[in-house]
């Protein structure tokens, strides 16, 4: 599948929509198109194959579950994972599992747009105490919406437009040249890449005594049981409960 | 405050439309301006904006005031339980405009006080377990080509996110200052964080064995029986072994041996790649 121009471009803007903070009507500053599963969608769409893309974004998804953005940090940018690599994935007839490891590049190398903002918008910020000096909320407004996301749409757009563009091709080849052992060893590392995703919650998790221990359960709980999600959040939820109850029973709370 | 009676005639007071429009104009804003030097505070500021320009509206130095107030470094969690501190601040500002003996630094002392541990409630329900939950049960639809999938996805998520805390920023609204004497009551809040992060360990617990996947193709010839380690060994002990002992790994070193997770990316690229050729994994 050929990505013309016109497409590369609708999916930089299409980065830009997921980028984190960018307002508008994406959903919670972009965190809810940001998922994979989302904006893969829509790059299946601009591309002309919703049900490939869906697909694809569901499965590069899995990784990203756990990513977590806690404190302004941004480990992996799980938009740029996404569209670049489900448009890659879509353009070269890569696998959904080979797509996952051209994602987690791209997913480190978008954090660096996202260092670059943090620090660029520390001047717009400056900008808007001046205004807040005198009072003047109009200009502070336009401050914070206008420069920010005029810049943000520069430094995202550009870049992925061009990654994909020209990226179809290189990807194109490097599949053609890897079959056999080497795909089987992409589709391995994908297989256990959501494990970084679940260590970075579980560091989160674990601020309390025996927090591992319902850790350890869950695991084993879905192991065997293969229940579904939903499910098994309503079991924790009640086990949960039940927990905190008997954990305060004789304290103030 | 809400409907509670006030000794004078209140100057000015806030109706639902102003109140709707801070919290929307938050939750569009909220991170638009990001930066390391102050992170949201811009976005805390567009929050406030329209209550800020009501309610200080014919005193230009007390408006000046509060709009540095609230361009004071900010960072909490936005999306589901933060709008509670915008609450909060709203109502305790409005107290202030109608004369109320409230210093300023008392208004960014709450919001000081709430950002923390908002943002520890919010981002481990929220990243802890909604979204796991919601995006294993998308990701699952997805994977077998259902065109809902995304659909369904963006609307969960929102829809509890902003019922979730558009419920809470308005109850908060009406409470006032009371409601921060009850959060910090005796030991609420470490009750609060132990159920939520209990539920979320079983949760990703789950979410664990269902994503991460492990196995060996390596067999052991004993004489003419052939044993295939991972069927005839592992699985015989307990199912996903190797799956429970690569996030163990993972875990151990990103959170105890604080290695960075772009390193524990590399490791894993190279554990593949040297496993595959051998033949081990």
């Amino acid at each position: 599948m050929h990505i013309s121009i016109f497409q590369a471009i609708l999916l930089g803007l299409l980065y830009y929509l997921t980028n984190n903070g960018t307002p508008w009507v994406t959903g919670l500053g972009s965190v809810s198109i940001r998922q994979p599963i989302v904006c893969g969608a829509i790059t299946g769409l601009i591309l002309g194959d919703v049900t490939q893309g869906v697909i694809i974004g569901a499965t590069i998804n899995t990784l990203y579950l756990g990513f977590i953005n806690a404190g302004g940090t941004l480990p992996a940018d799980a938009g740029i994972g996404g569209i670049v690599g489900t448009a890659l994935a879509l353009s070269s007839g890569a696998s959904a599992e080979a797509a996952i490891a051209i994602a987690v590049p791209l997913g480190i190398a978008g954090t660096m747009i996202w260092t670059l903002r943090q620090t660029v918008n520390i001047y717009f910020v400056h900008q808007m105490d001046k205004y807040a000096l005198t009072g003047d909320t109009k200009k502070m407004a336009f401050w914070q919406k206008w420069p920010t996301q005029i810049f943000a749409c520069l430094v995202t757009t550009i870049p992925v437009a061009a990654m994909v563009y020209l990226g179809s091709a290189a990807v194109q080849g490097a599949i053609d040249a890897l079959s056999g052992t080497p795909l089987h060893i992409l589709s391995v590392i994908g297989s256990l890449l959501p494990a970084i995703g679940i260590g970075m919650l579980l560091k989160m998790l674990n601020t309390r005594k025996g927090i591992l221990l319902f850790f350890v359960l869950g695991f084993f709980l879905q192991t065997y049981s293969g229940l579904g999600m939903l499910v098994i959040a309503i079991f924790a939820g009640i086990l949960a409960y039940v927990y905190g109850e008997l954990k305060f029973k004789d304290q103030e709370v | 405050m809400g409907e509670q009676t006030m000794e004078t005639q209140k100057k000015v007071s806030l109706t639902k439309k102003d109140l709707n429009k801070a919290y929307w104009t938050f939750e569009t804003y909220a991170q638009a301006c990001c930066s390391y030097e102050r992170l949201q505070a811009p976005g805390f500021f567009s929050g406030m904006r329209n209550i800020i320009d009501k309610l200080y509206d014919d005193d230009p130095e007390q408006k000046a005031e509060a709009c540095q107030r609230h361009m004071e470094f900010y960072n909490s969690e936005f999306a589901l339980v933060g709008p509670v501190i915008l609450g909060a601040a709203i109502a305790m500002e409005e107290e202030k405009a109608n004369g109320a003996d409230i210093d300023g630094q008392a208004i960014s002392a709450i919001k000081t006080s709430l950002m923390g541990p908002l943002a520890g409630i919010g981002d481990t329900l929220r990243q802890g377990t909604l979204i796991p939950i919601i995006g294993s049960i998308a990701i699952a639809l997805g994977q077998a080509g259902n065109l809902f999938a995304p659909i369904f996805y963006m609307l969960a998520t929102l829809a509890l996110n902003w019922g979730i805390s558009h419920t809470l920023f308005m109850k908060v609204y009406d409470k006032g200052t009371a409601f921060v004497a009850e959060f910090f009551q005796g030991n609420r809040m470490e009750k609060i964080m132990t159920i939520i992060t209990t539920m979320g360990s079983v949760t990703i617990g789950a979410l664990a064995a269902n994503t991460v996947k492990l196995s060996t193709p390596l067999e052991l010839t004993l004489g003419e029986k052939v044993l295939n380690i991972q069927a005839d060994i592992l699985d015989s002990v307990i199912l996903n072994l190797l799956p429970f002992c690569a996030v163990m790994l993972v875990f151990w070193l990103i959170g105890k041996k604080k290695v960075s997770i772009n390193k524990v990316i590399i490791g894993i690229f190279v554990v593949g790649i040297v496993g595959g050729l051998i033949g081990i994994l």
